[in-house]
């Protein structure tokens, strides 16, 4: 039987090139072994063969618009039945790039792919609908364990055959809602599922809610006039060239800048990034988004006691729900540990 | 209340000089069936067709969809439309089984066409999606008198004709599906059924759970009367399988809630069938779903659940869509069920668009415990018929209605029928 043809993705890391240090190296075509390729090469058998290793910075990846294109060209090459890229962990540029490469190869090349993230890394939000994503650990020591599952998923695919439901394949809900006939009438499933609840039995829903965590307010400040008061908004308002490169959608970062003594942000000195709007108005006068100038009458006519010599700012387009309560958390612990007492927060 | 149910196999239709039934045919006199229903209704024409399990026959801008039931003794058939508003559920009752009728009609001017549109393919793979796929159908395509007629999509445009007739129209032509229905199964008055089942809520042993059914009224009409500013109230499951409540609304038709899965309801089947052994059916509760406000939404979730507890039950069963103002309605009874201590279970179909889109509109945390009944914005590939009826075009798209079409199961009768009928689900991949 004909061996399945594999090419194994990974970042500058796990080819051994070097650590954060050589992130910016461009794509390349990896000479020799690695761990992740050995063990997947033992893991394959003789189903399979691993016939090339590319490799790509995370920074690269994520920044260079040419990047994709570079590494299809590399992949496309060694003829492969599938792609397997990462995997990632938790590890946020990496999943990106992870997802970028098996997204474009699916769409572009037609060849099936295979990733593997932790499920709350912004990767997954991103691409779970487009690449089948297999969950993982946060910690790269659980390569063993995952690495099987991908490898098996990868194969099916390669082969043509059906993929099953998420609980059977082991990869990450992808979010469709597909039909299929059951043994019993909707009618008679309900009354059954009504007498397990009748009796105290486990049931499983049909139809899971959506997940949104309830978050009590914090109680009211009681004397604003001592208070000391931060600006932040998810509308992406940044300095004009962006210099921590937040991005437009799927944000993975956010930032405080130094607002010190300015009374106001000057168009041209501040901009908005967010892809989500139409930011001319923004671009025209910053402070529609972040209103500093008033905040800062407030505090020169005692109304508020201090303005926070940061603003916090971020993009919320399409975020990806668990990044952007991880950012919630993070800013948070930073305005506390900044003794910031109420924040005014704008978004779009 | 003792309902006695005579059920008469039909297993083909056919037209002939005399309405009758022998050996499981039933020979029907076209002729007389028609002029019974032009009689007193306001139409130009009626065509009288059949269409079998099995042929290529696609059944276009369907509205409603009646199983064939009379009353030999206990009152009318349909009370308050074909007869005095008197209690019904009880006496004998005679339905053919394996039968429908079914009513379409060209849409008319002033009549909403956006989810109008109602499929039934009598062959694969359509068939798979509609119950009335199984059944030989008896199909009326209705025609008003000539002010009312409209060019297809032209509903949206003023409109020169009467077009406030619409509605008096449409009800014309439910009332001729419950009178060809009734017509149909009083040959079977002399007869004896198939079999007969009785349907009795009796007293069993109290220690089974209480048990009953939370039924949305969406632009129904009960016992002849327009349900749309009523709270919610009481109904015992017999009145159901005598047609006291109707169906008066065009809904999507994968979730059109049609008369005849209220006469023949699944949930009140399985319920009945399991009374005495592990639950105690207490009854049905009927609530107002058809009301855009929240606080008219509060009022009526509030005195349902109210119902729910003077009954005493301990779990209720809520079929219905859990989109748009009705859903949320239904949501909130199950939201105020739940906090009194009720455990609910709710059956509802599904629209999702895309990955990532849980086909959610309204949900309350409460909602723990949900039956699928599919998605039904999934789409299907139909192949092209030997003959349709009902129509020429399908709406909205125009398209010739004997071609291959791609469409929603959506536009499929009864695909996603919001008490199960069916064994339709979705499933998370």
């Amino acid at each position: 039987m004909k061996k399945v043809r594999i090419v194994l993705y990974l970042n500058q890391f796990y080819a051994g090139i070097g650590g954060e240090e050589k992130a910016g190296i461009p794509p390349q075509v990896k000479e020799g072994e690695t761990g992740p390729s050995r063990l997947l090469s033992s893991i394959l058998g003789n189903k399979g063969e691993l016939v090339c290793t590319v490799y790509c910075g995370d920074n690269y990846i994520t920044e260079k618009p040419e990047a994709i294109s570079q590494i299809i060209e590399l992949i496309k090459g060694s003829q492969p039945d599938v792609v397997i890229a990462g995997p990632a962990f938790a590890s946020g540029r990496y999943g990106l790039g992870c997802g970028a490469v098996c997204d474009a190869i699916r769409e572009r090349l037609n060849i099936p792919a295979v990733t593997g993230m932790f499920p709350d890394s912004p990767g997954v939000d991103k691409y779970r609908t487009k690449v089948y994503i297999v969950p993982t650990d946060e910690r790269a020591t659980a390569m063993g364990k995952v690495m099987p599952v991908m490898a098996k998923l990868a194969l099916k695919l390669a082969l043509g055959e059906t993929i099953g439901p998420p609980e059977e394949e082991g990869y990450l809900p992808q979010g469709y809602r597909r039909n299929v006939f059951s043994e019993k009438t909707g009618a008679k499933r309900a009354v059954e599922m009504l007498l397990r609840r009748l009796r105290g039995e486990p049931f499983v829903t049909e139809r899971p809610l959506p997940k949104y965590e309830y978050v009590p307010p914090a109680p009211p400040i009681l004397d604003l006039q001592r208070a000391t008061v931060a600006l932040a908004t998810e509308g992406g308002c940044v300095p004009e060239n962006n210099p921590d490169k937040i991005e437009s959608a799927w944000a993975t970062r956010w930032r405080k800048y130094f607002i010190g003594d300015l009374s106001r942000l000057n168009s041209g000195d501040y901009i908005s990034i967010h892809g989500g709007y139409d930011t001319t108005f923004v671009n025209q006068d910053p402070n529609r988004l972040v209103p500093l100038d008033i905040a800062r009458e407030m505090e020169r006519n005692g109304v508020i006691g201090k303005l926070y010599d940061y603003f916090y700012t971020t993009v919320g387009n399409v975020g990806a729900i668990s990044t952007i309560t991880m950012f919630g958390r993070e800013i948070a612990a930073d305005m506390k540990a900044n003794q910031v007492d109420a924040v005014i927060l704008t978004g779009t | 209340m003792k309902l006695e149910l005579g059920t008469f196999i039909v297993k083909n239709a056919v037209f002939s000089d005399e309405t009758h039934l022998k050996n499981h045919i039933l020979s029907i006199n076209r002729q007389e069936l028609k002029e019974l229903l032009i009689q007193d209704l306001d139409f130009e024409d009626i065509q009288i067709n059949i269409a079998r399990p099995g042929e290529e026959v696609r059944i276009i801008h369907a509205i409603d969809i009646v199983e064939p039931r009379s009353k030999i003794s206990g009152g009318t058939i349909f009370p308050g439309i074909l007869g005095p508003p008197h209690t019904v559920g009880q006496g004998r009752t005679h339905r053919l089984s394996g039968m429908a009728v079914i009513e379409t009609s060209e849409p008319v001017a002033g009549e909403p066409t956006h989810w109008r549109e109602a499929i039934i393919d009598m062959s694969d793979p359509g068939s798979l999606y509609s119950p009335f796929a199984k059944t030989v159908n008896l199909i009326l395509t209705c025609k008003p008198k000539t002010p009312l007629i409209a060019e297809i999509n032209d509903s949206r445009a003023p409109s020169t004709v009467d077009s406030g007739k619409f509605a008096d129209y449409i009800n014309s032509v439910r009332i001729a599906g419950f009178k060809a229905s009734a017509y149909l199964a009083q040959v079977t008055k002399e007869m004896e059924p198939d079999w007969l089942d009785t349907y009795e809520l009796t007293s069993i042993d109290s220690s089974l759970p209480k048990v009953a059914i939370a039924y949305p009224l969406f632009h129904c009409v009960l016992y002849g009367e327009n349900t749309d500013t009523h709270l919610a109230t009481m109904i015992h499951p017999n009145e159901f399988m005598d047609g006291a409540l109707i169906n008066n609304y065009n809904s999507p038709a994968a979730k059109r809630d049609s008369t005849y899965f209220k006469i023949n309801n699944p949930v009140i089947s399985e319920l009945y069938s399991r009374h005495g052994k592990d639950l105690n059916f207490i009854g049905v509760i009927l609530y107002n779903t058809a009301i855009t406000k929240h606080v008219g939404q509060d009022r009526v979730a509030n005195y349902a659940a109210k119902l729910a507890t003077l009954l005493g039950v301990e779990g209720v069963v809520l079929p219905g869509g859990s989109h748009a103002y009705n859903g949320a309605v239904l949501m909130r009874l199950c939201q105020i069920l739940e906090k009194n201590g009720i455990k609910t279970v709710i059956i509802s179909p599904e629209m999702s668009d895309s990955p990532g889109d849980a086909g959610f509109t309204n949900y309350v945390p409460e909602a723990v415990a949900m039956i699928s009944t599919g998605n039904y914005q999934e789409k299907i590939s139909l192949p092209p018929v030997k003959k349709v009826i009902g129509g020429y075009n399908i709406l909205e798209t125009d398209e010739d209605a004997a071609s291959s079409l791609t469409v929603p199961i959506r536009y499929l009768y009864g695909a996603t029928n919001h008490s199960g009928f069916d064994k339709l689900v979705s499933k998370q991949y």
